[in-house]
């Protein structure tokens, strides 16, 4: 076995997880963030019924969700720079979840609109409210309790593919895991500890989920 | 910006490559939909069974599979197999990854399909004298389906999408093969762009082709 090839791993690995999670936790956060705004933006788009704003929405979802994240990523990372951005490897790896989550949040914003019935809107409108004003105090707050469930089952996607961003070398959990595979080739156990970390962040949320459908389904 | 002209030349001889690689891409893919459907079965019927001993394995399972990223279980088999000495070709591994994964989703959505059946098809099955397995054959798995197909529609959609990620551990799909050609031809943009395409408009395709095959299997009212 060569020299550096350690057999166990130490406490020094230890911290190496734990900056892999911490650094998970930044892509998704951040990821998420800027997704939402996106989201919004394009889920309103979506559920707009003039034809020429919704119609580019649809193809920008469609082009979104039919394409491999990989695929975004290396377009993102690789390409940008030949036509003269250059973007370091966190930049893209937000930018990439940023757009692919933004497609979904968005459908997730139209399902959550279209939901609230149309003489809601037909009220507030024979109130005098603007479109903004009706979105903002009608519409949004009925539409959002829809939205809750099916959001965050996207943030557990969303924190299961930021994994993905290990391939352009961003030093987040699932690239710890390599490094130290490499250093240790103990496989088995340093997958085995990164899978567990991956568990302990979304099993939480997958149970938040399961309540808040619940309680959406009893309150009718 | 330096004033990049774009030159799709170079990647577009290199076309048949491309979808050589897309056939792997497919070809893995319609086996993992295959394989998952028979592990996700099994384990839909375990998830449901009363049995305590074949109930909570499966929950386990499906629980752990879907709280952790498919790359790291993909790693996890891939490298895993080295450690205890196990010769499998990439090809292999990325394929037991992808049926691991995605059997946990279809254990559920089976599971949903089987359980959106009325009680009484279950009785009159049992009043009948029909076994178990006729049961599930004869009268629940038929009307299951068209419950499943569907969300089984999206899945398998889903996985020719992720299986991108077994080019990660070098199997010689669509995605490796456009990594390769950005390598040696330098139009990153063009070649990513291309294979982007690619998928689009495979996916865009047998979305649309199982949607048909649906309306004309499924047309009957429920």
């Amino acid at each position: 076995m060569p020299q550096y090839v350690q057999d166990r791993l130490n406490i020094y690995d230890a911290i190496l997880f734990l900056q892999g999670l911490g650094n998970t936790a930044l892509l998704c956060v951040c990821g998420l963030g800027l997704g939402l705004l996106i989201a919004l933006f394009v889920g309103l788009a979506r559920a707009s019924r003039v034809r020429w704003v919704s119609w580019p929405a649809g193809l920008y979802i469609e082009v979104v969700r039919d394409s491999p994240l990989l695929m975004q990523l290396y377009l993102i990372f690789f390409a940008l720079p030949l036509l003269g951005f250059q973007v370091p490897v966190f930049v893209a790896g937000v930018a990439t979840l940023m757009i692919n989550s933004s497609a979904f949040m968005a459908e997730i914003v139209r399902a959550g609109i279209q939901s609230v019935g149309r003489d809601q809107w037909d009220a507030s409108r024979s109130l005098g409210m603007g479109y903004i004003q009706a979105m903002r105090w009608v519409v949004m707050p009925q539409a959002f309790r829809i939205m809750i469930p099916p959001g965050v089952g996207l943030l557990i996607g969303l924190i299961k593919d930021s994994s993905v961003i290990s391939v352009i070398g961003y030093l987040e959990l699932t690239r710890v895991g390599q490094i130290l595979t490499e250093k240790t080739f103990l496989s088995f156990q340093v997958f085995g500890i990164v899978a567990a970390l991956y568990f302990f962040l979304c099993y939480p949320l997958s149970r938040v989920a399961l309540y808040a459908e619940r309680r959406l389904k009893a309150s009718g | 910006m330096h004033g990049y002209t774009f030159q799709f030349r170079d990647v577009l001889l290199e076309l048949p490559t491309l979808l050589d690689g897309a056939l792997t891409t497919l070809h893995i893919s319609v086996l993992t939909l295959l394989i998952s459907f028979v592990v996700g079965t099994l384990g839909a019927l375990c998830r449901m069974s009363r049995l305590p001993w074949l109930r909570v394995p499966a929950t386990w399972y499906v629980e752990l599979i879907r709280n952790t990223p498919l790359l790291v279980q993909l790693f996890f088999i891939y490298f895993g197999f080295s450690q205890i000495d196990i010769q499998v070709s990439s090809y292999t591994a990325g394929l037991i990854g992808l049926v691991v994964n995605n059997a946990a989703y279809l254990t559920e959505i089976i599971r949903a399909g089987i359980q959106a059946i009325h009680k009484g098809q279950f009785e009159a099955g049992y009043s009948l004298g029909l076994s178990f397995p006729q049961l599930m054959r004869y009268v629940v798995f038929p009307q299951a389906f068209r419950v499943i197909y569907p969300p089984m529609s999206n899945q398998f959609i889903g996985i020719i999408l992720w299986s991108s990620l077994v080019s990660t551990i070098s199997v010689q799909d669509l995605a490796l093969r456009g990594k390769e050609l950005a390598s040696t031809t330098f139009r990153s943009f063009e070649t990513y762009a291309v294979v982007t395409v690619i998928y689009v408009v495979m996916t865009f395709a047998i979305s649309a082709t199982l949607k048909v095959i649906g309306y004309r299997v499924f047309r009957r009212p429920a």
